[in-house]
Parts: structure tokens; C-alpha cells; sequence
């Protein structure tokens, strides 16, 4: 019974989390830092006109090692859209004292990876939370209007260490490049859980 | 910070690397048997620069790396019909996760060669627990050991050479604060002798902790548009699992548990109505004994 009146108000103080952002709704604004100190807000990126992409991002769960480290697959994805006005942010929510916290270890990821996109810090959790992103990674594209086209999976295979045959997140980038529709707007995503 | 065992082996490998770099290891021995010493050096340079290496690696390591032991036992149970308990034991204080919906982590998976005109069920998996983490993440995993059912058909003649024994290769992730991937390889027997009474307690009790069909009139239902509302008599407490392939619910996390004997869920709009209600409900009863049903409900709003 305890166990149930605890779960119950854990479950209520989460309720704010619950909501998260579904393809069609606006995006919500936020502005952080990255590992070398450069602010990055949203809304300028989109006033801008540039389409968006957001990867919750954790250097240390295996899921992100799989994409970032045993395979390229993020910086591959980008590889192929960023001459086409399209911004990548990863977004890193851990909190303090949890796995993939901290700048330092951050900024080595950054160098270790080879990444040629930023990370941002989100240490207290509040864009994750406002995103309803759920795991590392989780993948969110945003449209100049400031909607949400994509939310979901980076491909098709949750194992660890397998890559998809489908990248969704490439194919929903496609579709807005070439002014479709995104055909498969929402995926389930998959990965170690989001260390708020 | 390098443990004294680190910095014995570390050392062990300087002195074994100093006599090796001084050349021939003994001028005196004849030429051949000064190769099969030396090689004998290499092979042993070579184990103790892996194990510093393996032991420097671990220094830096925040947690002992977990394991999952795997084991398996099998019960004939008519000629060509078998059972086979898989046991997989997560370590203390971390979790696996089970087959059903889960926000993160995987279940494990089995990889097996069955031989030709062998046959395998589904693996039946128990009742796990919910975990709710802050982000509204639910998963419903193994926080102890856990035994999941497979029914195995084999072909007449199977056993004419004696038992067979297989190889198993099961993928899990184990996690806790963090996760972590690893496999474990199996060995599995099967055997015509007749089970010991251990064993067939240990398939009584697996068979407890699976989810069963409903019985006759006890669950009760109704639809709208946007909810189903399912009621069990005599019930103190209600929880439900969805299935992977479950219809979208608003909120698993705030739906999914109540105290009583009613459990109203929310579906989210623009579901695929052509997809039911699927998942295992748990009953603890006013004796705080438990039920575990497999629920199957066509949409119905």
C-alpha cells in the first residue's frame, strides 16, 4: 500500500512531464549553453529559418555509444542535411550526481565523438521535461513554424548495438526538405532512460 | 587511484618485460629450447599485460560490472514435449526489464540454433514490477531473479545417441542508476529421465507467476469514447501492464495503478482503433494474494 500511495505521488508531482510535445504542437522555447560557453535559443534558430533537430543526448548510456561511438549514425545523419538549413542540437538533462553529468565529461564527449554539433547543458531538466523526452536518444524535428514534425526513435532497431534498416529521423528530415508531409510523424523512442 | 593488486601486476609486467628485452632469456640453454622459452615468455607477457591492462581499465570504473548468470532447466513433459525453465538473475540492485511496454531499456533475448525439426514456443514471461522515474518513465522490469517458460517440440528419435545438450546466447541490459548491455552463453540439457521433485517444484512455481486467461465473468467492462473502465470484484488493488502492442493510453503512469476494484484508462485520441486493449492486469485481493490476467480487449468506444 505504501508502495502505491508513493508511486501515486510520484506520479502526480511528474504530471507537468507527462504532457511532452506530440508532431503538430508548438515546440517550446529554451535557450542553453553549450560545452564552450555559446548560448543557443531556439526561436532564433527558427526565426532564421532553419529546421531544427533535437537529440537528448547522455555520452556514457550505451544506446549513445552505439550511435555516436561503435557507429556514426548522428553525425552521418547530419552530414547529410546541414547544407540544407538544418541545425542539430544535443541536449544533455542529466542532473547532477547523475550518469553523463557535468561539462568536463561533456566537453569530452564532444571531442571523443567527434561531434560537429553542439551539446547543451540542461542540468536541472526543465527543456527535457517541457519536451517529454524520455530517453537517450530521443529525437525531435522542428519545423520554421515552430512546430514539432518528428518525435520519436533515431531508426528502427532498439538493440544495442545493431543499427536500423530505416533511419526515421533522416526520412522525416527527407520529407520536410522536399516540402512533403512527414509520413511517420511519431515513433516510439528507444534507449537508456533520460537521468533527470 | 591503482589498487596494490594493479600496481603488483603493473610491476610483474616491468620485470617480465626487462627480461624479455635483455634477449636470448638464457644464452646457456640450446637453440631450441631457448625458442620454446621463449615463446613460453611471450604467451606469459602476453596474459599479464592483458590482465594489467584489464585491471588498469577497471580502475576507472565507477561499478563493478554486472553480470546476468543464466541457467536452464528442462522437464519432459510427454515424449516429444519439454519445458525448459530459463533463470536469469540480475545482480543486486540492478533490474532487467520485461516484455512489455517499456519507455526504456529492452528485454533480454534469447539466440538460439534449435536443431533441424525442433520447435519452439514463445519464452512466457511473468508479472514484472512497475518503475516510475521522474519524466514520466515507466517500465515494468525484474528487480530479482526471474524465470521465464518456453515449451519445446522435438522429433521422435531425438535421444537415440543420448542427451543433447545445446548452446544459448542470451542479450540482456541490466540497469540501475545506469545501464549496461552484456550476454551470457548457456548451456541447456535436455534429458528422458525422469524430472526430480525440485525441479517440478520449480515449474509450479514459474507457472504461478505467468499471467492466465480471465476466468469466466469475472472481469468487467465498458467503453466510451475515450476510456475503458474495468471492474473486478473483491479486488483491493488493480494494476495494468500494457503489452507492446497495446492501444496508446493518455497516461500509463497515472492510469495504469488504483487501489479498489475499478480502473478507469484513457485512450489517446487518434489511436488505431483496430487495436485492443492488450496487457496483463494484477488483482491483489483482500487476502493480499495476487491474480495476474491476461487482458485482450477490442477497442469498443
Amino acid at each position: 500500500m505504501k508502495f502505491l500511495s508513493f508511486t501515486l505521488l510520484f506520479c502526480a508531482l511528474s504530471m507537468p512531464a507527462l504532457a511532452g510535445v506530440l508532431p503538430g504542437e508548438e515546440a517550446p522555447d529554451f535557450t542553453l549553453t553549450d560545452t564552450v560557453g555559446n548560448e543557443h535559443q531556439l526561436d532564433s534558430y527558427l526565426q532564421d529559418g532553419k529546421i531544427v533537430v533535437l537529440e537528448w543526448f547522455n555520452p556514457d548510456c550505451p544506446f549513445i555509444v552505439k550511435h555516436h561511438k561503435k557507429n556514426k549514425t548522428m553525425n552521418e545523419a547530419y552530414a547529410k542535411v546541414k547544407e540544407q538549413d538544418v541545425v542539430w542540437l544535443a541536449i544533455n538533462s542529466s542532473a547532477k550526481g547523475k550518469q553523463g553529468y557535468g561539462l568536463e565529461r561533456n566537453q569530452k564527449a564532444v571531442k571523443d565523438f567527434e561531434m560537429p554539433f553542439p551539446v547543451l547543458l540542461d542540468p536541472t531538466g526543465e527543456v527535457g521535461l517541457s519536451y517529454g523526452a524520455k530517453t537517450t536518444p530521443h529525437m525531435f524535428v522542428i519545423t520554421p513554424d515552430g512546430t514539432v514534425a518528428y518525435n520519436g526513435a533515431i531508426d528502427d532497431n532498439s538493440s544495442v548495438a545493431t543499427l536500423g534498416k530505416t533511419n526515421h529521423l533522416l526520412a522525416a528530415l527527407h520529407n520536410l526538405l522536399q516540402d512533403n508531409d512527414v509520413k511517420i510523424a511519431e515513433t516510439k523512442p528507444y534507449g537508456c532512460s533520460v537521468k533527470y | 587511484m591503482l589498487t596494490s593488486e594493479t600496481k603488483d601486476r603493473i610491476e610483474s609486467r616491468k620485470i617480465m618485460l626487462s627480461i624479455y628485452c635483455s634477449g636470448n632469456p638464457s644464452p646457456h640453454l640450446p637453440k631450441e629450447q631457448a625458442m620454446k622459452t621463449r615463446t613460453g615468455f611471450l604467451a606469459v607477457l602476453f596474459t599479464v599485460l592483458l590482465a594489467a591492462g584489464l585491471a588498469a581499465a577497471q580502475v576507472d570504473m565507477p561499478y563493478e560490472v554486472p553480470h546476468v548468470p543464466v541457467a536452464a532447466t528442462t522437464i519432459n513433459q510427454l515424449d516429444e514435449t519439454f519445458l525448459v525453465l530459463w533463470h536469469l538473475s540480475p545482480p543486486e540492485d540492478w533490474h532487467l526489464y520485461s516484455d512489455r511496454l517499456n519507455d526504456s531499456g529492452f528485454p533480454p533475448a534469447l539466440t538460439l540454433q534449435w536443431p533441424e525439426g525442433w520447435s519452439a514456443g514463445p519464452l512466457q514471461w511473468p508479472m514484472g514490477e512497475r518503475h516510475v522515474m521522474k519524466g514520466g518513465i515507466l517500465d515494468h522490469v525484474y528487480f530479482e531473479s526471474v524465470t521465464l517458460l518456453q515449451e519445446i517440440q522435438v522429433p521422435p528419435n531425438s535421444f537415440a545417441d543420448g542427451d543433447v545438450t545445446l548452446s544459448a546466447r542470451w542479450d540482456w541490459l541490466v540497469c540501475r542508476d545506469i545501464c549496461v548491455p552484456g550476454f551470457t552463453q548457456a548451456e541447456i540439457v535436455f534429458s528422458r529421465s525422469k524430472p526430480s521433485h525440485v525441479d517440478l517444484e520449480k515449474q509450479a512455481k514459474a507457472w504461478r507467476a505467468l499471467p492466465h486467461p480471465v476466468p469466466e465473468g469475472r472481469l468487467e467492462f465498458a467503453w466510451t469514447e475515450s476510456t475503458v473502465t474495468l471492474l473486478v470484484r473483491d479486488t483491493e488493488l488493480m494494476e495494468f501492464h500494457p503489452a507492446t502492442d497495446c492501444i496508446r493510453l493518455v497516461d500509463a503512469i497515472v492510469d495504469g495503478a488504483r487501489e479498489g476494484d475499478t480502473l478507469t484508462l484513457r485512450v489517446r485520441p487518434g489511436s488505431d482503433i483496430s487495436t485492443s486493449l492488450r496487457g496483463v492486469l494484477q488483482l491483489t485481493k483482500p487476502d493480499g494474494s495476487f491474480d495476474n490476467w491476461t487482458v485482450d480487449i477490442p477497442y469498443g468506444g
